[in-house]
């Protein structure tokens, strides 16, 4: 490679002349193609959807309508069914997270503690990561199958009892946590083993000298040097859960009833069946509104801290 | 306040602004009668707030400089 | 870290939990693979048979009667589409960010809110445009309408054009710089840097982006099921094509959603040494 640069460079010597354009200038021009794609496709659909979020917005009745003001924002804030499909969306992403994140890190443990075998393991982890949520997740409903499910086999044999995962309101809606927590719990793991793997060595051994207790060697040394990797997986698993869609599409599709009803869900049914256009991007609006908060709070210190740190080394 | 900070105390307030209108059409419109009369009102609050944000990270930003000033002025006279 | 002296019954603990968890996460997937050579009486029966002659009649099912190759292929013309534009775009973009700090991370900050959009906020605004697009003559001749595959490819590359900007940028800044301050003071020209010094270097990387944007082309589900009906519908959606009204075929199913998995997890596991920075954003080098 060196060689092709310098043959090259003799040739194309006198090619740079000084009226050559600026960094600036170049640096700008490199962006353009990328902020194009992302200003049109990006930020034109979501001023439209803010345009028709001012509208009456009825499909089943035509094109879209007229300006109503704030009306669509007043009906969606007092809609009984949105707040509930917050509410599920909610209670889903903090247990899913929590799950997630505490499994993830114990098997990371577990796992950097292996002496044995790690490469193999880790491929094995990784294989729910490559899957699509809607196709795997279209499978799992043949093993939550209460009939002929391999999951309520199993459970038989010990003597559990065998729940109908999906049909039944009390359960549906753990159904598709485990779902979650099973393809999203290597996630978490990976990552957290990679911070494990990345700290420091020399003050584990000083503390080993010192003679400290495993427990207080976790609290003030693991944990402590571990926190950014693991708030960044929180931020990004959270971000992802609030989001939850293809689980919901495949496994429950909001059902029974509405338990598992999630908000991007209830979107959904209310834009592309019922046809409410209008009611739909007001919801939309709020849900980019409390995603760019969230973002705000959490990922821009986060990301902020990672890039400066990997410019600085 | 540079370039920099006023992108991020912008992109703020716009967040700020909006937060406040979604706040008041669920929370506090109930309680009007008339609704163009709670709408008037419902932007002067929140361009009250947004404005007073404004003032507020703009008199922190002038105060971290001048500390920062004061700093760089302080080790100038460390080294003479 | 810690290398205490491990015992023996520790140790058997050890991986005999690490047997189980990873029990847990590869027998869906398993099991999967095993019902998709399964013969059609020894799918719906209780309890589950494990013992059977394999067969391929699901796979003959799902590729002759319900077509799936056509799926496949629909797939990856637009995810490959898809992941050559946002391959193209991103690594100049990327390269200026980390060379020149273009918007003073502003702009990068921007690109990344975007990722954090909720997918289904702007779902609604494309179904309509597409809708109207897809009507005028230019849509029709572009392919770009609802149920055609200029729509996903659109779709698809403004979703993985952040995720792959923010990657590549952690790439280009592992990238010394001295070697292009050498080359431009031999007298190469700012894009012949970039393309005879930087790409050679930046090459697995962008490879490893490329990559992802691939598997995460591949495996969408939402704009694929929202904005196509049939004509130009992935794999995601075509799995769901197996509902009859006399229910779910699981053994065609299950052949179908080995066939449109099995890519994805060769590619997987051949990166697996970039995963953890893949899906940090190039955040964790692990």
């Amino acid at each position: 490679m060196s060689q092709s640069l310098s043959v090259s460079a003799s040739q194309e010597k006198g090619v740079a002349s000084p009226t050559a354009m600026s960094d600036r200038w170049f640096s700008i021009l490199l962006v353009v193609p990328a902020m194009l794609v992302i200003l049109v496709f990006a930020l034109l659909p979501l001023a439209y959807a803010l345009d028709v979020s001012f509208r009456f917005a009825d499909l089943t009745r035509g094109r879209i309508g007229d300006f109503v003001g704030l009306d669509n924002y007043r009906t969606v804030l007092h809609d009984s069914a949105f707040w509930s499909s917050v509410w599920v969306t909610l209670k889903f992403t903090l247990t899913a997270v929590t799950l997630e994140m505490v499994l993830g890190i114990a098997i990371a443990f577990l796992i950097h503690g292996a002496t044995v075998g790690k490469g193999v393991i880790r491929s094995l982890m990784i294989l729910p990561l490559a899957t699509s949520a809607a196709v795997t997740g279209l499978f799992w409903r043949y093993l939550y199958d209460p009939q002929f499910g391999l999951i309520n086999y199993f459970l038989g044999l010990i003597g559990l009892p065998e729940p109908n995962w999906l049909g039944d309101y009390t359960i549906a809606l753990w159904s598709v946590i485990l779902f979650d927590v099973w393809q999203w719990t290597p996630f978490v793991a990976l990552i957290a083993l990679a911070g494990l793997q990345a700290l420091p060595k020399e003050p584990f051994e000083a503390a080993e000298l010192d003679g400290a207790s495993t427990f207080r060697v976790l609290r003030t040394l693991t944990f402590p040097m571990l926190k950014p990797v693991l708030f960044l997986v929180l931020v990004l698993r959270t971000i992802d859960s609030v989001r939850l869609y293809d689980a919901v599409a495949v496994l429950t599709r909001g059902g029974p009833g509405t338990v598992t009803e999630t908000m991007t869900f209830y979107l959904y049914r209310t834009g592309l069946k019922l046809f409410r256009m209008d009611y739909a991007s007001t919801m939309a609006i709020f849900f980019l509104y409390a995603m760019l908060v969230a973002s705000l709070f959490a990922l821009r210190p986060l990301l902020t801290q990672f890039s400066s740190r990997a410019s600085e080394g | 306040m540079s370039f920099s900070q006023g992108w991020d105390t912008g992109f703020r307030v716009i967040l700020l602004y909006v937060g406040v209108v979604f706040v008041w059409l669920g929370f506090i419109e109930p309680y009007f009668a008339s609704q163009s009369m709670s709408v008037v009102i419902m932007n002067i609050v929140a361009f009250v707030i947004s404005a007073a944000f404004v003032v507020r990270a703009r008199s922190r930003f002038i105060a971290e400089r001048q500390q920062a000033e004061a700093e760089v002025a302080a080790l100038m006279q460390e080294d003479v | 870290m810690l290398q205490r002296e491990s015992s023996f019954p520790k140790e058997a603990l050890r991986y005999g939990l690490i047997v189980i968890v990873l029990g847990f996460i590869v027998f869906p997937i398993a099991w999967m693979i095993i019902t998709s050579f399964k013969p059609a009486d020894a799918i719906m029966v209780s309890p589950p048979r494990f013992l059977f002659t394999p067969t391929l009649d699901n796979y003959v099912h799902a590729i002759y009667d319900k077509n799936f190759l056509f799926y496949i292929k629909n797939t990856l013309f637009i995810s490959v589409a898809s992941t050559i534009i946002v391959v193209i775009t991103g690594s100049l973009a990327a390269y200026s960010f980390a060379r020149y700090n273009v918007g003073d991370g502003h702009i990068l900050f921007f690109i990344l809110s975007t990722k954090m959009f909720p997918a289904i906020a702007v779902i609604l605004p494309y179904f309509l445009i597409f809708r109207e697009v897809g009507r005028t003559g230019a849509g029709k001749f572009l392919g770009i309408g609802l149920d055609q595959p200029g729509a996903l490819i659109i779709s698809y590359t403004v979703f993985n054009l952040p995720f792959a900007i923010w990657l590549l940028v952690s790439f280009f800044q592992d990238i010394p710089r001295e070697l292009e301050h050498s080359a431009r003071l031999d007298g190469l020209s700012r894009l012949k840097v970039l393309a005879k010094v930087v790409c050679p270097l930046a090459a697995p990387g962008i490879a490893v982006t490329g990559v992802f944007t691939l598997i995460f082309s591949w495996n969408e589900f939402l704009f694929a099921y929202i904005l196509t009906r049939k004509a130009a519908s992935t794999v995601t959606v075509g799995v769901e094509s197996f509902f009859t009204l006399q229910g779910i075929l699981w053994g065609p199913v299950a052949a179908a959603a080995t066939i449109s998995v099995l890519p994805m997890l060769v590619f997987v596991l051949a990166m697996q040494r970039y995963m953890v920075r893949g899906l940090t954003f190039g955040a964790v080098r692990g």
